[in-house]
């Protein structure tokens, strides 16, 4: 009883350990990044807002308000303000509002949401992915589009559009996005930065997926020393330490963790499917820009024209499969090092003739 | 005869383990299950998607674990002290110490408020740790179950030249283990369930331990809540199950005595 206890409650407080740095980091990453505006007008006249302080979800549209909160709630919050009425190129608030709106968000938020709100923000260069929804395809001559400063059409197709920004503002909001160029309203848009980033971190999901199948291995080698504790004693205390090591190693793989927040899903972040469809749409859409391969006359797939896309479908191609190698090689490791304790205990244990 | 008897013995037993696992096994059931079906949705929530309930608990862990050092120290010094070295007032102090165990806490609350307010140590850790070190009962337990060693052995022990910290360490302890492992086991609960003091030494909501902060869960989903109640149960799960036979053997030994 004392053995399985301590072999069961081991493994449940490591996972509780790694659970405890896990939530430290995925509470960081899943706040989402918001642009605050306040309202002009005063005590004479109604409030007013730009028009695209209205968030869209599929539940309609939105306008959210900053609040701090206390209490298991402290921290900067969004919540939903009603009473708003839609004018023509503004949100006109009924009585004489103050505090922050929220104007940009990375992603669509929910009622009470902690959030963090991003004052200025650096420029850089940047390539945007519009993906539209089947029929909404837009009959636009890219080309010749009037896009604004800084934006220029690299590549599309019929349902997707690849720009190239000059100076797009970190981090990458959708919205804003479509707000700069208003012809990709209703369509996905992506940034190429963003899922670089994502990419990125592919390694260290793949580090962090074999540390915990290198422990659950151990683990399973642990209990069945336990059933002779007191002579495997020593590779208890062995594997024990391991243990430990691993659990260590946890908060440093994911302090290299940084994923981008337009990327991730809205709730849970264990919403692998969000992602996965994220990753899908995107590298689909880029592969319609590919001239057909039976075009291009030669054997492997043929890539997207353009230099950006082509390096980040390379960068897909070889991180893409890093998370269950790596947590393939994890457990693979973890089985030799309790083989070697085997044939250590072997080689101690051996009958010897004197 | 005796058949029919064990046989009552069984369904009584079986009807009253029923009887104490069942909330647990309630709490959860409910954990899991929600109108919509079987959810991991406040596992989520509790485990990843916010460290503020993990950290509180490793917090609290941590409290806990002082507090357990702490009191076992005390009550080991004091308990051999009182159950095997004589000194004037020795009865009138184990009087007293019997009259403080009796007293009931929220009594100690005020004393101890102004005590630790002049020491300028409300709000911090310090304030819960402190007197929960003191707390009267181990000393108590020790001091009875020291009381069983006998004095043979301690003589035999000073004759081989055995002094008092060996002693203590080689004989004493060893002879005791069902005693040590029923004051860690109270020490633990006590500081691991404690509400009124933090409640009372302690103003700031993120220094709360997660025994006071369970209740400021957001009430608006109750199943959060006993997500809560399924980590907070594993501390003292684990004690249990682990120090199972000590208890069963001090229980046995106490019925004996």
């Amino acid at each position: 009883m004392k053995k399985k206890a301590l072999l069961i409650f081991t493994l449940i407080f490591w996972i509780v350990g790694a659970c405890t740095f896990l939530s430290i980091k995925v509470e960081e990453q899943m706040i989402p990044q918001v642009t605050a505006v306040e309202p002009d007008g005063g005590w004479d006249r109604d409030s007013s807002l730009p028009a695209d302080c209205l968030i869209e979800d599929e539940n309609g549209l939105h306008l959210y308000k900053l609040y701090e909160g206390t209490g298991w709630e402290a921290g900067t919050r969004a919540t939903e303000e009603q009473g708003w009425l839609l004018g023509e190129d503004k949100l006109i608030l009924g009585n004489s509002s103050w505090g922050d709106f929220v104007q940009y968000s990375s992603k669509p938020l929910r009622e009470g949401e902690l959030v963090e709100v991003v004052r200025g923000g650096s420029k850089t260069e940047d390539h945007w992915l519009a993906v539209f929804p089947e029929g909404l395809e837009l009959e636009l001559a890219w080309d010749d589009a009037d896009l604004p400063g800084g934006v220029t059409a690299e590549e599309w197709g019929q349902r997707a559009v690849q720009l190239y920004v000059e100076d797009d503002t970190v981090p990458f909001m959708a919205s804003r996005a479509k707000s700069r160029v208003p012809y990709l309203a209703g369509a996905t848009v992506y940034s190429f930065n963003d899922m670089n980033q994502l990419l990125d971190n592919f390694t260290a999901f793949g580090l962090l997926l074999g540390i915990f199948t290198a422990v659950l291995v151990i683990w399973a080698f642990s209990c069945v020393y336990s059933k002779e504790a007191r002579r495997n004693r020593w590779y208890l205390c062995v594997n024990l330490a391991l243990g430990v090591l691993l659990l260590a190693c946890v908060p440093l793989v994911l302090n290299t963790v940084d994923l981008p927040s337009s990327l991730l899903p809205r709730e849970r972040i264990t919403d692998f499917g969000t992602i996965t469809r994220a990753i899908d749409e995107f590298f689909g859409a880029l592969k319609s820009f590919a001239p057909p391969a039976a075009a291009t006359g030669e054997l492997k797939p043929s890539l997207p024209e353009s230099i950006a896309g082509q390096e980040i479908v390379a960068a897909k191609n070889m991180v893409i499969a890093r998370p269950i190698l790596f947590g393939f090689f994890g457990a693979f490791f973890a089985a030799i090092f309790a083989l070697a304790e085997r044939v250590v205990m072997y080689i101690r244990r051996r009958p010897r003739i004197k | 005869m005796k058949t029919r008897t064990s046989i009552t013995g069984n369904i009584f037993a079986w009807v009253f383990a029923f009887i104490s696992i069942a909330p647990f096994v309630y709490v959860l059931a409910l954990s899991f299950l929600t109108p919509g079906g079987i959810t991991f949705k406040y596992y989520y929530d509790v485990f990843l998607g916010s460290s503020q309930y993990l950290l509180r608990f490793w917090k609290s862990l941590l409290i806990c674990l002082v507090i357990v050092v702490g009191q076992l120290l005390v009550s080991i010094l004091a308990g051999y002290g009182f159950a095997k070295c004589d000194f004037p007032g020795k009865n009138v102090l184990l009087f007293i110490l019997m009259i403080l165990m009796v007293l009931p806490l929220q009594v100690t609350l005020a004393p101890n408020y102004i005590m630790l307010d002049k020491l300028g140590l409300l709000d911090t850790y310090y304030a819960l740790i402190l007197p929960s070190i003191f707390i009267p009962l181990g000393t108590f337990i020790l001091t009875q179950s020291f009381k069983s060693v006998s004095e043979d052995i301690i003589d035999a022990a000073k004759l081989d030249g055995c002094g008092l910290f060996r002693m203590l360490t080689k004989i004493v302890l060893p002879m005791n283990t069902s005693g040590l492992v029923c004051v860690t086991l109270l020490s633990f609960l006590d500081g691991w369930n404690m509400v009124e003091q933090p409640i009372a030494y302690i103003k700031d909501f993120l220094r709360y331990p997660i025994s006071v902060a369970l209740a400021y869960v957001p009430p608006a989903d109750p199943t959060l809540q006993l997500v809560c109640c399924i980590l907070v149960v594993l501390p003292p799960l684990f004690l249990f199950t682990y120090f199972n036979q000590e208890l069963v053997e001090g229980i046995v030994l106490a019925e004996v005595k």
